[in-house]
């Protein structure tokens, strides 16, 4: 599978296609994790964020993958790490090529939704299920209602507000801190 | 509230491209011009970000578990082809040797039919008989962890575990000696021509239990020997007692103090609870008593002994808190980290030890608050900090930051010349044009601040106002400031914050604009995340010019008691031992102690009329018996070396000392610690 076929994949929208064909990466990560003194379930967790990342980076109008697939996805895994382990020499910083401060820049930028995805899974399930509902799946709040049994879908839509300000909350103290 | 909610509403709408034309540009207008609703905006954002995340993370969670199952099937597969195969090429070879029996004996079908049964028979047993002769490898695997108390202990509570896992081949053997090799093994069958045997052993504690030296004596006739020295010599101790250095700390935040033999504790914030085990609030009073001169340590009446063990110290305290002269203790949980001085090389295997006064001494015992049961962490990196930075307001502050050309005249000259030069480089610099192309009129103010770091450098500039183009011109212009002499309070370089108003006046009617919009300047960020990588780097290269290596070789634990403290290890000793017994002429009572010239340790005696009793001490170390005695009121002192070997009998030449002379006396035998 070629990285354009991949590439095919995220433009028509087959995510989970292009995510299965990019997992054939993995036990390089994987690698590169353990040899950074990692565990199976760190590279595993690493791999899963560098993914998203991409993807982020893939929806932007302004990106273009200038490398492969796996130069991207090894650059960002091991800033990734590095991120967790909070360990950054001067020298690296100093050292580090043009398009590995984009991809620095991607990680470091990850963070804060790393941080409202955190906010989100604080909330109430049903909270979780209702934002799920409304801003994934986009259903409107008249099925909403009759799904989660709410007696409107005037009631539907005040509870969504309040979980949504509820997380922003607790996304605004996290991050503060 | 309900504004909120339309603002929401209005966002999802733009977002999920229900507007028309005309209201997107209003949307996007409204964007650049009321701050409040932007940052609604980007928050939102962010938070939809989050939970697209959890989309994401559900989609490459499936993504991994298909691409498992492909796995597992090219595997599964792969296996199923290999077997075939191999069925096959078997099938194959008995075909061909059977074919020419068939050829042979084709004459009577029936009868080659029946014989070729046992034939297959035959080669089944043969096989049987072959694999129980068959030799197969035989690999024991060995996985200890092994806890590092020392790091352990350094690390405070957090317990350092190695992994070991030795493989050792034990040899070839056949199914029959193995069994009778391993009969707790019979069961385990070679898979590969391989049995691994497991082993598993729990926690060892690397290098920690000293094996005691060899003690023979099984007579423990303890309450004969009158150990106890005669009350006035207690009185006198107690006397003497070292007087202890207070300081005063806030009990609200944590904070790190040295003491004047460069003992350095860290204490964290809100740590120290009453009696009552209410919280003391506010400033509260640390007493630290240091003993690290063998002198104080004698004068003290401080032995280094663990029960019957003999210890070798890097330095005693005797901590205390109180507030108001009520006494404090630390809250459950809390510990307080010691940093040991010590001005020698590094001694390994240092451990805390917790001191019990009872009867007339010290008893030191090993601290066991570290329990091997807390998480297991591998901790590559400890970072203190040693010094909390102090921000002083330019108006108090005894130094002002210096602007160049200004650094002539009193301080308050020199601030008014600081403040003419700032405004003079603003004036200059700030793109009026850009008020223009805003449509701005009127009066406009922005509220710029920024901070003057310890290098003299404008840090952390923010800008208030109502517009963001005109927040990050001022910023820009701030960051024109060129590089300041840095303010000075009490000596030391401080960060001083400067908050300054901006004003300018557009020709045309002032607006009404309340709502302002603050920018940080975010490249402040990342300077200091370097500045901060480089101050360390630098210490670390730097190490041996700055600091002297008396304040890096510390010994640093954290204790979760106050009292007697001390750093200690115990002595390994590879010599023999003897039960060290004298007589002494004229003790009077003397209360004898035994200074090591080896290493740093004192050892108590039990006295019996004039028979002293140090117990089991290594043979033929260097010793210095120092003995201490009160007659009338009178101080009287002896100093003797001697060896530890069989001795009976020893005199003393006593001296009539007053407190100040024994003082001296003993601080010269201070050269022998080190």
């Amino acid at each position: 599978m070629s990285d354009q076929n991949i590439l095919e994949f995220f433009k028509a929208g087959q995510r989970d296609k292009a995510f299965k064909h990019l997992y054939n990466l993995y036990p390089k990560i994987e690698k590169l994790i353990l040899s950074k003194g990692g565990k199976k379930a760190d590279a595993s967790d690493v791999f899963q964020e560098a993914l998203i990342i991409l993807n982020r980076n893939l929806e932007k109008a302004d990106f273009k993958l200038t490398a492969s697939f796996y130069t991207y996805l090894y650059s960002v895994s091991r800033f990734v790490w590095k991120d967790m382990q909070n360990k950054f020499s001067t020298q690296e910083l100093y050292d580090l090529k043009d398009n590995e401060v984009s991809h620095f820049h991607h990680v470091l930028e990850e963070k804060k939704y790393r941080f409202a995805e955190n906010a989100f899974r604080e909330l109430g399930e049903r909270c979780q299920q209702l934002l799920q509902l409304f801003y994934l799946k986009r259903i409107p709040f008249k099925e909403i209602a009759v799904t989660m049994q709410f007696k409107s879908e005037k009631i539907a839509k005040n509870q969504k507000y309040k979980c949504l300000k509820k997380a922003k909350d607790i996304f605004h103290q996290n991050y503060q801190s | 509230m309900d504004n909120h909610i339309q603002y929401i509403d209005l966002i999802n709408q733009y977002l999920n491209k229900e507007l028309s034309n005309a209201e997107v540009l209003a949307f996007k207008n409204k964007l650049k011009t009321d701050a409040e609703f932007n940052t609604i905006y980007q928050e939102h954002l962010i938070v939809l970000e989050g939970i697209k995340r959890t989309q994401l993370k559900a989609e490459i969670a499936f993504a991994k578990n298909s691409y498992i199952q492909l796995k597992w099937i090219k595997i599964i597969g792969l296996i199923s082809v290999v077997a075939l195969v191999s069925i096959l090429a078997y099938n194959l070879l008995l075909k061909t040797e059977t074919t020419p029996d068939l050829e042979h004996e084709n004459q009577n079908l029936i009868e080659t039919n029946i014989d070729s049964i046992p034939t297959i028979d035959k080669v089944e047993t043969l096989k049987q008989i072959d694999s129980s002769k068959k030799k197969f490898v035989v690999i024991k695997k060995i996985e200890t962890q092994i806890i590092d108390k020392e790091r352990t202990n350094a690390y405070g509570g957090i317990t350092v575990i190695y992994d070991t896992i030795i493989i050792k081949n034990l040899g070839y053997f056949t199914k029959s000696e193995f069994d009778l090799k391993f009969p707790k093994y019979k069961s385990l069958k070679p898979i590969n021509d391989t049995v691994v045997i497991n082993e598993k052993t729990a926690y060892k504690s690397g290098k920690i239990e000293e094996k005691s030296p060899i003690i023979t004596n099984t007579e423990t006739k303890v309450s004969t020997i009158q150990d106890i020295p005669n009350k006035s010599l207690i009185s006198f101790y107690n006397s003497v007692k070292k007087q202890p250095e207070i300081k005063t700390i806030n009990n609200e935040k944590e904070t790190t103090i040295t003491f004047k033999e460069g003992t350095v504790l860290t204490i964290p914030a809100k740590c120290f609870i009453d009696t009552n085990g209410k919280l003391a609030r506010g400033n509260i009073n640390i007493e630290v008593t240091e003993y690290y001169q063998l002198s104080d340590m004698l004068l003290a009446n401080l032995t280094t002994m663990s029960d019957d063990k003999q210890l070798e110290t890097g330095g005693m305290l005797f901590v205390k808190a109180n507030k108001k002269g009520k006494e404090l203790r630390l809250k459950s949980g809390n510990s307080i980290r010691y940093k040991f001085s010590s001005n020698n090389s590094k001694k390994i295997d240092m451990q805390l030890f917790l001191g019990e006064e009872n009867k007339d001494r010290v008893n030191w015992t090993l601290d066991k608050q570290v329990e091997p049961t807390t998480t297991t962490t591998e901790v590559h990196e400890v970072r203190f900090v040693e010094e909390e930075i102090v921000e002083v307001p330019i108006n108090i502050i005894e130094e002002v930051p210096v602007f160049p050309g200004c650094d002539t005249g009193t301080n308050t000259e020199k601030k008014q010349c600081f403040d003419k030069a700032l405004s003079k480089l603003i004036s200059k610099n700030f793109n009026t044009s850009l008020a223009e192309d805003l449509n701005l009129t009127g009066k406009h103010k922005i509220r710029a601040s920024f901070k003057i770091d310890t290098n003299g450098e404008v840090v952390d500039i923010q800008a208030r106002a109502a517009n963001t183009e005109l927040a990050n011109e001022a910023i820009r212009v701030l960051k024109l400031i060129p590089k300041l002499k840095p303010g000075i309070q009490r000596g030391k370089t401080v960060i001083v914050p400067y908050w300054l108003p901006i004003n300018f006046t557009v020709a045309g009617s002032t607006k009404n604009n309340p709502s302002l919009i603050t920018v940080k300047d975010k490249t402040s960020f990342e300077k200091k995340f370097e500045a901060q990588l480089n101050n360390r780097d630098s210490v670390n290269s730097t190490s041996t010019n700055v600091i002297t290596a008396k304040s890096v070789s510390r010994y640093a634990f954290y204790g979760s008691k106050l009292g007697w403290i001390n750093c200690d290890r115990f002595i390994r000793s590879n010599t023999n031992a003897i039960k060290f017994k004298l007589k002494i002429k004229d003790a009077n009572g003397a209360d004898v102690k035994m200074v090591f010239k080896s290493y740093n340790s004192i050892l108590p005696s039990k006295r019996n009329n004039d028979n002293y009793d140090f117990g089991t001490v290594a043979v033929n170390e260097e010793v210095i018996l120092v003995a201490i005695k009160m007659i009338d009121d009178k101080l009287f002192l002896g100093v003797k070396n001697a060896t530890t070997k069989q001795i009976s009998e020893l005199q003393f030449d006593y001296k009539e000392v007053s407190l100040d002379e024994l003082k001296t006396e003993l601080q010269k035998l201070n050269s022998n610690f080190d």
